[in-house]
């Protein structure tokens, strides 16, 4: 159990400790294999989606963990410390579902949302960088007529 | 985690206030001419902060340590010197008073005290050893109901206004550290002489000197805690006081960051206010998150000694961060200032000179660093 001046709530522990878990049992005697072949887990999302940690802080309704932002942060922290590779995929993954879940309409979410945060679509991307534009983002190029 | 209780967000509030009215516009004062603040403590009794954690019965305000951190950063952010006395009241003497002395004693040693009637300080570096506390070579040595002491001791805070201090001497020389014993010696009494007044870099307007003990002499009865508990007593006393000094060192960072950034907004240059600059804007960028980050393990450290947790590492977690981070903020703050940062027209080199013994005093940072190591190495054994 991580003890910190907070105390965690009974959710906000469990999701750190299935977590945990997870990168123990299934993560962490691949990290190295997966870094030297530079390959990429994808059964993994599949399995993390079941977890509910595809989507931490999206509805239960659409397969998430309906759990708040510490939670996620636990979680990220959880999986880093067995594998880092799979640790931003998940936070990436998250962000996606976040975007999705707060501006997405329903059909949209039905159709990318729900298969994102089961594991089933592979995994999200966000794309907003430019090769000439990275911390001046509004000077993106990119257009859609 | 992300605010305060109501309790805490009012109290900061009343402490605030005070700081802004009572202290800010005296500090400077205070400081330049080495004047002990003796209102400004009496005021501070009168709100209860001279003992902020002791319990109702005993004369204390009965809160707990994060209302401490909390109080102790924004007395300190109007003055860092009143922060000293108020912390050495608080951590160095009425809590280890409150937790080790019998009921008898804590009528007469910690009641007025507590209270702020009186004020306490805690004698245990010596001119021979600072860091290295277990090698004290102070004596007390019974002779009939009294204990005879001699020696001397260093860097005493509040030296010349206190009415008693906690003092550590060895009773048994074979058992070293474990041979040292505490105890309460009122002041002043005979046999108890103090040392010149220090000329110091900050913190100035508190005092520090030598005590001087020569065959001082003091009943039986004022043995605090166990014989050879002294030791235990001032490692657990420290544990708390870092908590203490890494508010006090953070109320002197709040400060320094306040008036660099409005500084900042004022000073023209390059066409506009200098806080157009990048090369400003990383300075109160870095300045504002390593306040927020010392506040967070501050914070952290006092909410983990109220649960009754362990919270040694933390304290000196805290401590070193924060005084680290009192010493960073004050030297950028005098940067944003320029040659305005270097004179007394303006608090920032008053502020640069009262965070640096923050990083001395209660365990210099090399200190924590040792206490930190040997917890996580434990940790992980």
């Amino acid at each position: 159990m991580l003890k910190y001046g907070v105390s965690l709530t009974e959710e906000q522990n469990l999701i750190y400790e299935t977590a945990k878990q997870f990168g123990q049992d299934r993560l962490k005697p691949n990290a190295e294999k997966w870094d030297v072949e530079k390959t990429f887990p994808e059964e993994v999302l599949a399995q993390l989606g079941e977890l509910g940690l595809m989507g931490i802080c999206v509805p239960m309704d659409h397969g998430g963990a309906e759990a708040d932002t510490l939670s996620y942060v636990l979680a990220l922290q959880a999986l880093a410390e067995s594998c880092a590779s799979t640790s931003v995929t998940v936070a990436v993954c998250n962000l996606a579902a976040n975007v999705l879940n707060q501006f997405g309409n329903a059909s949209q979410k039905e159709r990318w949302l729900d298969p994102l945060v089961q594991g089933r679509l592979g995994a999200g991307s966000f794309c907003l960088s430019e090769p000439h534009c990275g911390s001046d983002a509004a000077a993106l190029k990119t257009t859609a007529t | 985690m992300y605010q305060l209780s109501e309790t805490h967000e009012m109290l900061r509030e009343t402490c605030r206030d005070f700081a802004d009215k009572e202290l800010a516009p005296l500090a400077g004062e205070f400081d330049q001419k080495h004047l002990f603040p003796e209102n400004q403590v009496k005021k501070l009794a009168e709100l209860g902060l001279m003992s902020v954690a002791v319990e109702e019965r005993w004369g204390g305000s009965g809160l707990d340590n994060l209302a401490y951190a909390v109080a102790m950063e924004e007395i300190s952010r109007g003055c860092a010197s009143v922060g000293v006395v108020m912390s050495v009241n608080n951590s160095l003497y009425c809590d280890p008073v409150s937790k080790k002395a019998t009921d008898a004693q804590k009528e007469n040693f910690l009641k007025p005290f507590a209270t702020g009637e009186k004020l306490g300080c805690f004698a245990l570096t010596e001119p021979g050893n600072g860091s290295d506390a277990g090698a004290a070579s102070t004596t007390a040595v019974r002779d009939g109901d009294e204990w005879v002491i001699n020696g001397t001791k260093s860097w005493i805070t509040n030296g010349y206004e206190a009415d008693a201090t906690i003092v550590f001497a060895t009773t048994d020389k074979s058992q070293k550290h474990r041979g040292i014993s505490a105890f309460l010696v009122p002041m002043p009494t005979s046999g108890l002489s103090l040392g010149k007044k220090e000329d110091k870099l900050g913190i100035r307007a508190s005092s520090t000197c030598n005590l001087i003990f020569e065959d001082c002499r003091i009943p039986s009865d004022n043995l605090l805690g166990e014989p050879g508990e002294g030791f235990k007593i001032a490692m657990m006393t420290l544990d708390g006081g870092r908590i203490g000094i890494a508010a006090q060192a953070l109320g002197i960072a709040q400060a320094a960051f306040e008036a660099a950034i409005a500084y900042s907004q004022e000073r023209k240059a390059f066409g506009g206010p200098i806080s157009n600059l990048q090369t400003i804007q990383f300075k109160l960028a870095d300045m504002a998150t390593r306040i927020e980050g010392a506040r967070l393990l501050t914070w952290r450290a006092a909410m983990l000694k109220d649960a009754g947790e362990r919270y040694t590492k933390e304290a000196a977690m805290a401590k070193l961060v924060a005084s680290e981070t009192s010493t960073f903020v004050t030297h950028q703050a005098i940067q944003i200032f320029g040659g305005n940062g270097y004179v007394t027209e303006y608090p920032v080199e008053r502020h640069y000179r009262d965070a640096r013994i923050t990083e001395i005093y209660e365990g210099t940072s090399e200190i924590q660093r040792i206490v930190i190591a040997s917890n996580v190495i434990k940790e992980f054994a």
